[in-house]
């Protein structure tokens, strides 16, 4: 048998509605576990009920350290209003040292979590890092980020100001 | 509906079942094994790949002396113990320097932690791998940053060239960022909030392990996908993802016809447009067959939208000055970690892992392009098609092609290795 591709020149390709796609806003965040920096298990169903911002980084991403003081400012903004940012570290296996130094070293405040299998990235279908998501409390995607927030940024603060009804 | 401009191939017969043999497990007791990389001379083969506990990383190494059929215990590379930084775009890199009556030498490249930064270091066998040597830094590859997403090459006379990212002036306080400027021009000002002039701080050098120095090719480089580098006679080539204007993260190409010493371009190799301010950890890969054309594989949107799943794309250079409209390998799902191999017939293999019901598989196939220029590409049975399976990586020995790539499961990971015809 031959399975075949149609070829050649030009072409406009067709979705065919089987082409896997990241999970969208407005859609269901899928499920997502991880280790803290204390080796503990964390999950995503384990802050439900809460408004999450979920940021997946590196210590190695140039992009990713650019656009922390954003996300350290916007958990010491919103936490006392009930905002959970947690930073995901795709570091790799046996990193979290450096990760914990890291996160110290440039302030960042919040909780992070280790993911050096990169499950986030299969189960969110991410592009790369940084990427973002703000879920809320229903664990509905309500705000996506490919890439580094730009500078000056406001679109994340009011997402998080609109799922926290304020 | 998808609408990009692009060559589609034709996907010819069903997959050919190639594992030659049942293949074996590479590993480290109490270890997660990961990051592997490979090379073959002859018969000799040798994978290099990173064991981590809880707490720290090392780079271990193995070697076949029958084409990859077996391999031996594996042998710790680092001797500064959990100093390894490495990962799946940045693998510790492996080579071998041919030795007229022996085995051959066996070279590792590794990106280490430095103490507020990376650097890179090499090491060498010449016991089979069965020990090695001191460290030594790349040259040219110490400073202040981050570095790595090398990729190693040797040449015709033994030489062993480096290529690699380095963000020595992203770690520099604001104001001392040096940019070489045009002669009668000053040097621009530190970038500011924009992605494409924040990228210009990120460069690609250049590097021989007996030189002293290392040399900038360009800038602009994104900053965390995997170069890839070879020689063929007295030609260097390398490929790498670059920050075009509009933060366009597109593939380049470079080649030096004088053992390194110069590079030409880089030129753009497809004007695929994927705009995006972050790190796609998902860099090309290239090989040059025996016409001394260059083929390279990288993985992209198709229109160039992060919201289309990524797919996986090939083009070919007949002379290294201008690339083919690019051709898109067809995947059931995001394609990512591209690489590709010279084959004993002297058609290029591809492999690379995607995302398949809801799980990571490696896919594999073989690209046959004819004299006017068509292209198709052959399903190869991957030697383990069940989930779990990512970071394939390919040597070529003069029998068969033999494929290293990180089994993952929920025990931990370990390296399978696996002869194909």
């Amino acid at each position: 048998m031959v399975a075949a591709v149609i070829a050649v020149g030009s072409v406009a390709g067709c979705d065919d509605g089987k082409t896997v796609r990241a999970p969208s806003i407005g859609a269901a965040a899928p499920a997502f576990t991880a280790r803290g920096l204390n080796d503990e298990p964390v999950s995503l169903a384990g802050l439900r009920g809460k408004i999450v911002v979920l940021n997946e980084w590196a210590t190695w991403c140039e992009p990713c350290r650019d656009e922390l003081p954003q996300l350290e400012a916007l958990h010491r903004q919103f936490a006392p209003q009930g905002l959970v940012m947690v930073g995901v570290s795709v570091d790799g296996a046996g990193m979290g040292g450096d990760v914990r130094d890291f996160a110290q070293a440039h302030g960042m405040t919040y909780p992070i979590w280790l993911d050096p299998d990169k499950q986030l990235a299969l189960k969110f279908l991410t592009l790369g890092v940084p990427e973002t998501f703000l879920i809320d409390r229903t664990g509905v995607i309500r705000w996506r980020k490919i890439g580094a927030l730009p500078v000056g940024d406001t679109t994340l603060a009011a997402a998080i100001r609109n799922a926290l009804g304020t | 509906m998808l609408r990009a401009a692009v060559a589609l191939a034709v996907i010819v017969g069903p997959r050919a079942a190639t594992a030659q043999d049942k293949g074996v497990t590479l590993a480290v007791e109490g270890r997660a094994s990961a990051n592997p990389s490979i090379a073959a001379q002859g018969q000799f083969v040798a994978i290099a790949w990173s064991a981590a506990t809880a707490s720290s990383m090392d780079v271990f190494a193995a070697t076949s002396r029958d084409g990859g059929l077996t391999f031996s215990a594996p042998a710790q590379v680092n001797l500064v113990p959990g100093e390894a930084r490495v990962n799946g775009e940045l693998p510790p890199r492996i080579a071998l320097v041919p030795r007229k009556g022996t085995t051959p030498e066996i070279v590792v490249v590794w990106t280490a932690k430095a103490a507020t930064s990376t650097r890179l270091l090499s090491a060498r066998s010449i016991d089979g791998g069965r020990t090695f040597s001191a460290s030594k830094a790349v040259p040219g590859s110490e400073g202040e940053g981050s570095r790595g997403w090398e990729s190693v090459a040797v040449d015709e006379t033994g030489r062993v060239f480096v290529l690699w990212l380095d963000h020595r002036e992203a770690a520099m306080p604001a104001g001392m960022h040096h940019q070489e400027p045009a002669a009668g021009a000053t040097a621009a000002p530190p970038p500011k909030g924009d992605p494409t002039e924040r990228a210009g701080l990120s460069k690609l050098y250049f590097s021989s392990l007996d030189g002293t120095h290392a040399v900038q090719i360009t800038q602009s480089v994104c900053y965390c996908c995997k170069t890839s580098l070879v020689t063929a006679g007295k030609n260097v080539y390398g490929v790498w993802r670059h920050v075009y204007p509009g933060s366009q993260r597109d593939i380049a190409f470079a080649m030096s016809r004088d053992g390194g010493k110069t590079f030409s371009g880089p030129i753009r190799v497809s004007d695929d447009q994927w705009r995006i301010d972050g790190c796609p950890e998902n860099g090309p890969a290239i090989a040059i067959d025996r016409s001394s054309r260059a083929h390279v594989v990288w993985p992209a949107p198709p229109d160039g939208k992060n919201e289309s799943p990524l797919a996986l794309f090939y083009a070919m250079s007949r002379d290294g000055q201008t690339f083919a409209k690019r051709v898109q390998i067809p995947s059931r799902g995001p394609a990512s970690h591209a690489q590709i191999v010279i084959g004993v017939d002297g058609s290029p293999l591809v492999a690379w892992d995607e995302i398949v019901d809801g799980a990571r598989r490696v896919e594999m196939a073989r690209v046959r392009v004819d004299a006017s220029g068509k292209t198709t590409f052959a399903a190869v049975q991957p030697p383990d098609a069940g989930p779990g399976q990512w970071y394939p990586v390919l040597a070529a020995t003069p029998t068969n092609t033999v494929a290293a790539w990180v089994r993952q499961s929920d025990k931990g990971s370990t390296i399978g290795v696996a002869r194909m015809r």
